[in-house]
């Protein structure tokens, strides 16, 4: 287990002109945990991973990791800590190959070339991905893509991982994969926060779950207790669902 | 894949046999001139791309630095009778911090924002040395004539010397490339280049690694205005700091091919003859075909070839690659 790390966040609030986008969300995640974030589109969740990445400024509230106020730092000293995190859509470096992108994640924690590229293709296999280590990344198909964005994350070593529809567009058996290795992170002590809609595949494996609607945070619990919350049901999951789990 | 590097490495060992070999053959001084020029712009070329090819920001403003590094070498021989090679580092050393410090506010401006103040500062500093009274205003400097010979960074009788001179910079600017491209430094550009948001969110300080990079250009731009200035013997802001030559550069890099070590060097290789021959038979006719001859050649490649000459060598390799994979094939049927 790496040494354990800590993400809190208290009372974030995000404004774009009129529209409160996130409004005073606190959340921790920690060690060894995953943590999943629901809500309907436009509930705040790539809103909320901008704000505690740095790629967006907050207008109130503070991000701290592990007792370190890391409130509108710049991303790249913010990935410098340990919080990595892919987007939600997909961006790799297209003009260069599957191995040279994760080598760029490598080079922040090994400088020299040989050890980045050893480093770059232990994340490729990891991820599955390593028989395209040459291909162009612009010639990938989504879900490689989306494959390769979690590989350059893991090259940057983050204690924090932060996974934004990874499994977006997967079939169920990639699906089932990627649930795997995202428990196997877990396991080996990264705290992960997964945005994710394919619920089939992110129920099982969570081990809280947060719910966003309208930038408010309206329920927080068991994945169990979650799906069985009144409001959480009429606001995000429907009618369908609700029948779903009643049944 | 392997016949392929190899057929690259034995032509590339040939053109640098010729590079070195053929200019002693040649005794007429404006031919010579002409090989001047063109490792000049090759050197020239390859500082650009570092900015403009690797890091992916057009600067057309490069006549800002080989001007500021041709003022300091002859203000410093003029003044105070500084040897041209103890010049030469020093330009190198304050047309690099002169690059880093105008990139503060300049690498915050994305795409064409950037190519523009680029475009400013190149006229911008033209008009601050036509107005500096110290280093000779519009007049400019006069470098004093010496004993011909190494030492001096001087030669009178022939110009082949300042052609080897030039050929060393370009030879080392290579191998530093060539280092840069298989090093941190030489990803972390291309990954600014490709995606400035992705190079954030893998912990690149994009700020930081522009600055470098238009460090490392702007002071190898000002070692070449050094260069220039000892084989003129002068130096006026008209000449030094003329547009024509940022544009020129940005020109052969982009006509090369940019972001790969080759593409500036056949760039300036191919480019330069043309302007500098057009001009020489039909620049005084006064209708100003050598333009339009030269115009239109890069009219042509621009449209055929976007990715510039490096493309045509790229389709060539990939030909020669597919029709090896179908020689095996065949055997193996």
């Amino acid at each position: 287990m790496s040494s354990h790390a800590k993400l809190v966040a208290t009372g974030v609030t995000k404004r774009f002109g009129g529209l409160t986008a996130l409004n005073e969300v606190s959340f921790t995640v920690g060690s060894g945990e995953i943590l999943a974030l629901i809500g309907p589109n436009g509930a705040g969740k790539t809103t909320l991973f901008n704000c505690l990445t740095g790629f967006l400024k907050v207008d109130g509230g503070t991000v701290e990791y592990n007792g370190l106020n890391i409130t509108n730092w710049a991303p790249n000293r913010i990935c410098g800590l340990g919080v990595s995190r892919t987007f939600q859509v997909v961006q790799v470096l297209q003009g260069m190959t599957v191995l040279e992108n994760v080598m760029v994640g490598a080079y922040l924690r090994h400088p020299r070339t040989a050890p980045a590229r050893e480093s770059a293709i232990a994340a490729l296999e990891r991820v599955g991905m390593l028989d395209r280590a040459d291909a162009l990344a612009v010639n990938l198909t989504l879900p490689e893509k989306k494959r390769l964005e979690v590989a350059m994350s893991l090259a940057t070593e983050p204690k924090v991982l932060m996974l934004d529809e990874s499994m977006a567009g997967l079939t169920p058996t990639e699906a089932a994969e990627a649930s795997q290795m995202i428990r196997s992170l877990r396991d080996e002590g990264l705290a992960l926060i997964v945005v994710e809609h394919v619920m089939e595949a992110i129920m099982p494996i969570a081990d809280r779950v947060i719910v966003l609607d309208s930038g408010t945070k309206i329920a927080e619990g068991s994945p169990a207790e979650v799906v069985s919350n009144p409001r959480v049901i009429s606001a995000y999951l429907g009618d369908k669902y609700a029948k779903h789990v009643i049944n | 894949m392997k016949d392929v590097d190899r057929t690259t490495k034995i032509l590339l060992a040939c053109g640098v046999l010729a590079a070195t070999i053929i200019p002693l053959f040649i005794k007429a001084r404006f031919l010579q001139h002409i090989l001047v020029m063109v490792v000049l712009y090759a050197v020239l070329g390859e500082a650009w791309n570092i900015i403009g090819g690797y890091v992916g920001l057009v600067s057309i403003g490069q006549a800002a630095f080989f001007g500021v590094g041709s003022y300091v070498s002859s203000y410093l021989f003029v003044e105070y009778g500084v040897n041209p090679w103890i010049g030469f580092i020093a330009a190198g050393l304050i047309t690099a911090l002169f690059g880093f410090l105008v990139g503060l506010p300049v690498t915050r401006l994305r795409g064409r924002y950037f190519a523009i103040a680029t475009i400013a500062l190149g006229q911008v500093m033209k008009v601050l040395f036509e107005n500096w009274e110290r280093v000779g205003a519009a007049t400019g400097l006069m470098l004093p004539l010496g004993k011909e010979g190494l030492v001096n960074f001087q030669f009178h009788t022939s110009k082949l010397q300042y052609y080897y001179i030039g050929l060393v910079m370009l030879g080392i600017i290579i191998l530093f490339m060539r280092h840069m491209e298989k090093s941190r430094l030489g990803y972390y550009f291309k990954a600014i280049r490709e995606n400035e948001d992705v190079a954030s969110a893998m912990g690149i300080n994009r700020t930081a690694y522009k600055l470098i990079a238009i460090a490392i250009s702007a002071g190898i731009t000002g070692m070449c205005g050094t260069f220039l200035a000892q084989y003129s013997l002068y130096v006026e802001p008209e000449y030094m700091f003329n547009h024509n030559i940022s544009v020129t550069i940005a020109l052969i890099a982009v006509f090369g091919g940019t972001g790969n070590i080759l593409g500036p060097i056949l760039g300036s290789a191919i480019l330069l003859p043309i302007s500098e021959l057009t001009r020489a038979w039909m620049g005084s006719t006064g209708t100003g075909i050598d333009m339009m001859i030269y115009g239109a050649f890069i009219v042509l490649i621009c449209v055929y070839q976007p990715e510039g000459l490096m493309g045509v060598v790229r389709n060539i390799q990939a030909r020669t690659k597919a029709q090896v994979q179908q020689a095996r094939r065949g055997a193996n049927v």
